[in-house]
């Protein structure tokens, strides 16, 4: 799981697909239309860096999208864990929200996004329901199943040792589930970004899936590029982020 | 990376013959208006007329149009000028063939006048939404330029116009730029109209819908595409004589109220909203006829040029002119 040095063919894998990319493009092969020369969506990246395009300057598409993922993420994960740990501890909770959770997790987030205008406005809340929503679900499976794999006999020590049922939970359960729960953050995380698009879709004015949307509309497929990779880049960010809490928050994982 | 895979899986389709076989379809695309020839996609005609089965795929908007005409996914469609002006200055291998409808109503910026919004000015600080990529979208920035508004100043939202109709009765939105049936439908709803594209295209800036054609499709299909438009000429020129008599049929209204959805009452005022035209008029000096002076050209290079201006689309100036072709046009009004 954990490299310490880059795979090769992973580098070779992404200069060859650049270097498709530069020579189909080059040599004329496709309708610049239809796939832009790489040194046009980074001349759009240039011009976009100072002049606004789809009601913003690409900086400012990036604020507003990364706000709009973390406070959704932020919400889902604070919802998510204690939820997922509690519906392991309680057959109530249990019982409560697992219908609920099992119901709504395989639906595709456009297909609940007219119920989330309807009850949510146009707003941000809207948005960042529908992102904190689809990221919710690998949360809670995650968690729950990090709890439950906590053995017994662990657990028992503890409480033979005098712990009481809290301090079982926050210096045992917690620990020992917090790989798995990391291991659901992640996969949240990366279904935020993958709702981004769909979330921007309604009523944005900013934000980079606003602006890819924008771009083809009206077939600027340079700034779609572009907007992409962006996208991609700052999602494999968060990801590395994540690796690097992983690696100081328990640092036994793997290692066991 | 799948994006570059499927670029070039559709670049490479589109390489490939797009001639007719002789059982073969033909993938047309519409966008549900409220227009005669519509009324050829309930009961066949195209097909009797052409004896060629056609595919008929219905869009929302332009932009999935734009993307499916990029893609030779569909061989023609009808689309908005914007959207058309800036496939063409792109340098997609497309052609206008026929001039579908010129909007001269049905097409406003309603306010809402519960909340105070009875002139241009209370705009500011307002949110305003309208399809992107529509002829709306462009007909509102060309009106808030006409306003002395900057865009800036207000709050522009990209929604289609069944969510419109669901953010006005919600309250989520202050004004919006949009067409019929929906525009119908909001002003019944405390709207305000503040303008619309009649008076816009008599400021200079037109808007209308044309049929476009992927260039390689068309060239090795003529025969196919003038049967086609004679047929069309023919319905168009069948609602002409009598509106009121084509507008009252039980199957037109049926065809129409099914699949654009359209209140049968609200039908014959809706279809005043646009000019339908025959072959012989789209072949004059008026329209396709006209090369760079006919309307069809000229007015496309002035929705390109806004748009350029306006920063939405970045290409380079084009000759209109050799982006109209009236050949099949002519050839359905037997010349």
């Amino acid at each position: 799981m954990m490299m310490k040095k880059t795979n090769p063919f992973a580098i070779y894998t992404t200069l060859f697909l650049l270097a498709v990319w530069y020579l189909t493009t080059r040599l004329g092969l496709i309708n610049p239309v239809l796939l832009p020369p790489p040194g046009a969506v980074f001349r759009r990246f240039l011009t976009m860096l100072h002049s606004e395009y789809a009601g913003s300057t690409l900086f400012g598409h990036i604020v507003s999208s990364v706000r709009l993922v973390t406070i959704s993420f932020l919400g889902a994960a604070a919802i998510g864990v204690p939820l997922g740990v509690a519906m392991e501890h309680s057959r109530i909770v249990r019982g409560m929200a697992d219908p609920v959770v099992e119901f709504y997790r395989p639906l595709p987030p456009l297909a609940y996004l007219p119920l989330i205008i309807v009850w949510f406005g146009i707003g941000f809340l809207a948005k960042s329901v529908l992102i904190g929503v689809a990221a919710l679900a690998p949360i809670i499976i995650s968690t729950r199943a990090g709890v439950a794999s906590v053995p017994n006999e662990m657990k028992h020590a503890a409480l033979s040792m005098g712990a009481r049922k809290v301090q079982v939970l926050l210096h045992v359960v917690l620990p020992a589930a917090l790989p798995e729960i990391i291991s659901g953050l992640r996969i949240g995380l990366g279904v935020a970004w993958s709702t981004l698009v769909a979330g921007e879709m309604v009523a944005a004015t900013s934000g980079l899936g606003h602006m890819v949307l924008t771009a083809s509309n009206y077939l600027e497929t340079d700034a779609v590029v572009l907007g992409i990779i962006i996208i991609g880049i700052i999602a494999v960010a968060f990801e590395l982020a994540i690796r690097a809490a992983q690696r100081k928050f328990v640092p036994w994982k793997g290692k066991a | 990376m799948n994006l570059v895979k499927i670029l070039v899986a559709v670049g490479l389709s589109s390489l490939a013959s797009n001639a007719i076989a002789a059982d073969a379809e033909v993938t047309v695309g519409w966008v549900p208006i409220v227009a005669p020839y519509i009324t050829g996609i309930c009961d066949g005609s195209f097909e009797k007329a052409t004896g060629v089965k056609v595919n008929f795929q219905k869009f929302d908007s332009g932009a999935a149009i734009l993307s499916a005409l990029a893609s030779g996914a569909v061989d023609f469609s009808s689309l908005g000028s914007p959207p058309a002006a800036s496939a063409i200055s792109k340098g997609l291998d497309v052609e206008v063939i026929w001039m579908a409808e010129y909007t001269v109503a049905g097409e406003a910026l309603v306010g809402r006048s519960d909340r105070g919004i009875v002139g241009p000015q209370d705009l500011k600080g307002k949110k305003i939404a309208t399809p992107f990529g529509s002829t709306s979208h462009y007909h509102l920035l060309v009106a808030l330029k006409n306003f002395g508004i900057s865009p800036s100043d207000v709050e522009i939202l990209n929604m289609t116009p069944p969510q419109i109709v669901a953010a006005w009765k919600r309250g989520y939105i202050d004004a919006s730029y949009v067409w019929d049936p929906i525009l119908t439908n909001i002003i019944r709803d405390n709207g305000h109209q503040l303008v619309d594209s009649g008076q816009l295209a008599g400021w200079g800036e037109a808007i209308f819908d044309v049929l476009i054609a992927n260039k390689v499709f068309a060239s090795e299909n003529g025969d196919f595409l003038t049967k086609y438009l004679k047929e069309m000429s023919r319905i168009n020129g069948e609602y002409r004589q009598d509106p009121e008599k084509w507008a009252s049929d039980k199957a037109h209204s049926d065809c129409l109220s099914n699949l654009v959805g359209v209140n049968p009452a609200d039908i014959p005022a809706q279809l005043k909203n646009y000019t339908f035209l025959t072959a012989k008029e789209e072949i004059s000096s008026d329209w396709l006829g006209g090369g760079e002076g006919g309307r069809v050209a000229s007015w496309l290079g002035l929705t390109a040029k806004f748009l350029k201006d306006q920063g939405i689309v970045s290409a380079a100036d084009v000759d209109f002119k050799k982006a109209v072709n009236d050949t099949y046009a002519r050839a359905a009004a037997g010349e």
